[in-house]
């Protein structure tokens, strides 16, 4: 499994725990039925996603432009603590 | 047992290439006298080129080429000692233990290059520029020193063994730079296939570092001649041998010689190298010593103008004589005279326009040859980029040599470990670093076949923001891969840490927040299945107005907005 496919498949587990919880405390009148949960949100994001070779691109770009943004930040914070001994 | 080269066979070698290395010397010797001519010009060149003032008069020599030579330095060279990096191989997979590896021999390299840099009183990664700037050429000499390495103990007592273990923190290699004129490597191969150093040392210090010598003077200065080759390694001092064996076994199995060429020169047709080795002072000599002269020129011009040449004429010349005895100069100054004595200036002769010409033509010769002194001009309102430009090109004449520098270094450090490769057994070897740290290198931890890249003037933080920026927009362009991408910003293969990046950017992608409130708004309200007819809405206008049914949220903005809220605390992905 590659690091994207891993990463999306994580990420969809952590919503689904985040909807279940969401909908119990707001909602404890609905029964809720897991799989139909899942099936739902995997066709809500594949129908958003439908060219998942454009989203992987996005991400990995963002995810250079995001780590350089946070090396920076921690260089910066290195360097403000030199200076002030 | 080897055939070992003879004293007579290294006589006649060193004989050899004084032949071929000494035109190139005699033009260092001048670039030398150039450097040092404002600190001793009397001895040096600049007289010879420097001529034609009156008698009593002491030129003055600006150190220009001295001052050259700091420009190259600090135009090349930023801080104490370069930086390195070691990459993996192309191609070699980026696991875990490779990355440990990597890491492992990057930190040794860098605390190496600290203790070189450090550990000498001349900081040889500034004085290699020296030599190979300013003359043409230098050599870095990078031995290992098996005295100081302790040996490996077996069966030891505790105290014994925390002594050996406190002796190996040590920095076991003799780093230094060797003078261009006696350096000799074989003119033949490229890479040199031995080396010949003839130079001077302390008689002293020839006895304690050669205990076998018998026959050497006890005082003043002794002749020193080195063979090196890799099998073979010898010391004469004057004809004695030093070493005990003669010539013995090269001990690190290793030359630990390099040879840096400026990158400014080329061989002559004939493969001679007295053009081959010139750095940065050779070819601005006369541009030098025309800028001496016109500046001494203008010297003697102002002191006419500021104290000019008198003329006393009457007709009696004694009379004349006396009056000009007489006269003091300067200011509230009275002169009597008689109105025979007449007093007039000298005629000065016009300064002609070849001179205006000329002076342009020297400055502009120096811009050729050192670059433009672009910076000064620089503006407060200059871009990064045209910054960055003019620091470029003031770099522009000295790249060559930074990059014989930096490669030089480099090979430095792959003897280094290649040494260390076959040396190092089951041992390991810790070095100190900044700050108290010991970096420590085991025989496993070398890759072979790693590159090493030597950088003496890695970027400033303001660089490398300009250079992230300028990459993260090449990125996005899709003209550079994010492989590419971390690869110039430094940042490690860590797959773990790169997948949490990924879902961590995932996590409120517009994508995956859309299916959640979807998921949501289905829910609370579910929707109806289309049934292919879709009533007619009744027109609404803008706010309602016109209508007399409110504005109503519809189920599925509902389920957003609860969505939305549920967003305002974070996910976490267990």
């Amino acid at each position: 499994m590659s690091l994207y496919t891993q990463a999306i498949e994580n990420v969809k587990a952590a919503h689904l725990k985040a909807i279940q919880s969401f909908m119990e405390k707001n909602f404890p009148e609905i029964m809720l039925d897991q799989d139909a949960i899942k099936a739902e949100f995997e066709r809500y994001f594949n129908d958003s996603t439908e060219n998942a070779e454009l989203l992987e691109q996005e991400l990995i770009t963002r995810y250079g432009m995001e780590e350089m943004q946070k090396q920076w930040a921690r260089k910066g914070k290195g360097a403000r603590r030199k200076r002030n001994g | 047992m080897p055939d070992r080269i003879t004293y007579e066979e290294i006589l006649a070698l060193a004989s050899e290439r004084e032949e071929v290395y000494g035109p190139m010397w005699a033009a260092m010797r001048k670039d030398w006298d150039c450097i040092i001519a404002s600190a001793s010009w009397r001895n040096a060149l600049i007289p010879e080129y420097v001529k034609g003032f009156p008698a009593n008069y002491t030129p003055k020599v600006p150190p220009i080429a001295k001052k050259a030579l700091e420009l190259f330095r600090t135009t090349v060279m930023v801080g104490e000692e370069p930086e390195v990096k070691i990459p993996l191989p192309k191609g070699m997979r980026s696991s875990k233990e490779n990355r440990r590896k990597r890491t492992a021999m990057e930190d040794f390299a860098k605390a190496w290059v600290y203790n070189a840099a450090t550990l000498s009183g001349i900081n040889p990664f500034v004085d290699i520029l020296n030599k190979q700037g300013g003359l043409g050429m230098g050599g870095i000499c990078a031995a290992f020193d098996f005295e100081k390495w302790p040996k490996p103990l077996a069966d030891v007592d505790e105290e014994t063994l925390e002594e050996y273990e406190k002796k190996k923190k040590c920095f076991p290699w003799k780093v230094s730079v060797i003078s261009p004129r006696g350096f000799m490597p074989d003119p033949w191969h490229d890479p040199p296939e031995d080396y010949i150093i003839k130079d001077k040392l302390n008689a002293r210090v020839a006895r304690k570092l050669y205990p076998h010598l018998t026959a050497a003077a006890e005082k003043g200065k002794l002749e020193r001649l080195i063979y090196c080759s890799k099998t073979d390694y010898a010391v004469y001092i004057g004809a004695e041998a030093a070493l005990a064996g003669g010539v013995e076994d090269n001990p690190m199995g290793d030359l630990w010689y390099e040879t840096v060429w400026s990158g400014n020169g080329e061989l002559k047709e004939d493969n001679e190298v007295e053009f081959l080795g010139q750095g940065i002072i050779r070819n601005a000599r006369d541009t030098i010593a025309m800028i001496v002269q016109a500046i001494n020129v203008a010297e003697i011009k102002r002191n006419v103008a500021a104290f000019t040449p008198l003329h006393y004429s009457a007709e009696d010349k004694t009379e004349a004589e006396e009056a000009a005895r007489a006269t003091v100069f300067g200011p509230d100054a009275i002169l009597a005279t008689s109105h025979r004595v007449k007093i007039e200036t000298f005629p000065q002769a016009d300064m002609p326009r070849e001179v205006v010409w000329t002076n342009e033509q020297m400055i502009m010769w120096l811009r050729i040859i050192y670059g433009q002194d672009i910076l000064s001009g620089a503006s407060t309102t200059d871009t990064a980029t045209t910054l960055m430009k003019n620091i470029s090109l003031a770099e522009a004449p000295f790249k060559p040599m930074r990059v014989n520098a930096e490669q030089a270094w480099a090979n430095v450090l792959r003897k280094v470990f290649r040494f260390l490769a076959n040396e190092l057994h089951d041992e390991q070897v810790s070095l100190p670093y900044r700050d108290g740290a010991i970096m420590t290198l085991n025989r496993a931890d070398i890759i072979e076949g790693c590159p090493i890249e030597v950088n003496y003037k890695p970027p400033t933080d303001e660089e490398r923001a300009f250079n992230a920026a300028r990459d993260a927009q090449l990125l996005e362009l899709h003209q550079i891969s994010p492989e590419e991408f971390r690869r110039r910003q430094g940042i490690e293969e860590d797959e773990e840490e790169q997948q949490k990046i990924l879902e961590g950017l995932l996590m409120y992608h517009d994508a995956v927040v859309g299916a959640s409130a979807m998921v949501i708004a289905n829910q609370i309200a579910p929707q109806p299945t289309p049934t292919g007819v879709v009533p007619e809405v009744p027109g609404v206008a803008q706010n309602g107005a016109g209508s007399d049914q409110r504005m109503q949220t519809s189920p599925q903005q509902v389920a957003v907005n609860q969505a939305q809220k549920m967003y305002e605390v974070p996910l976490g992905t267990q």
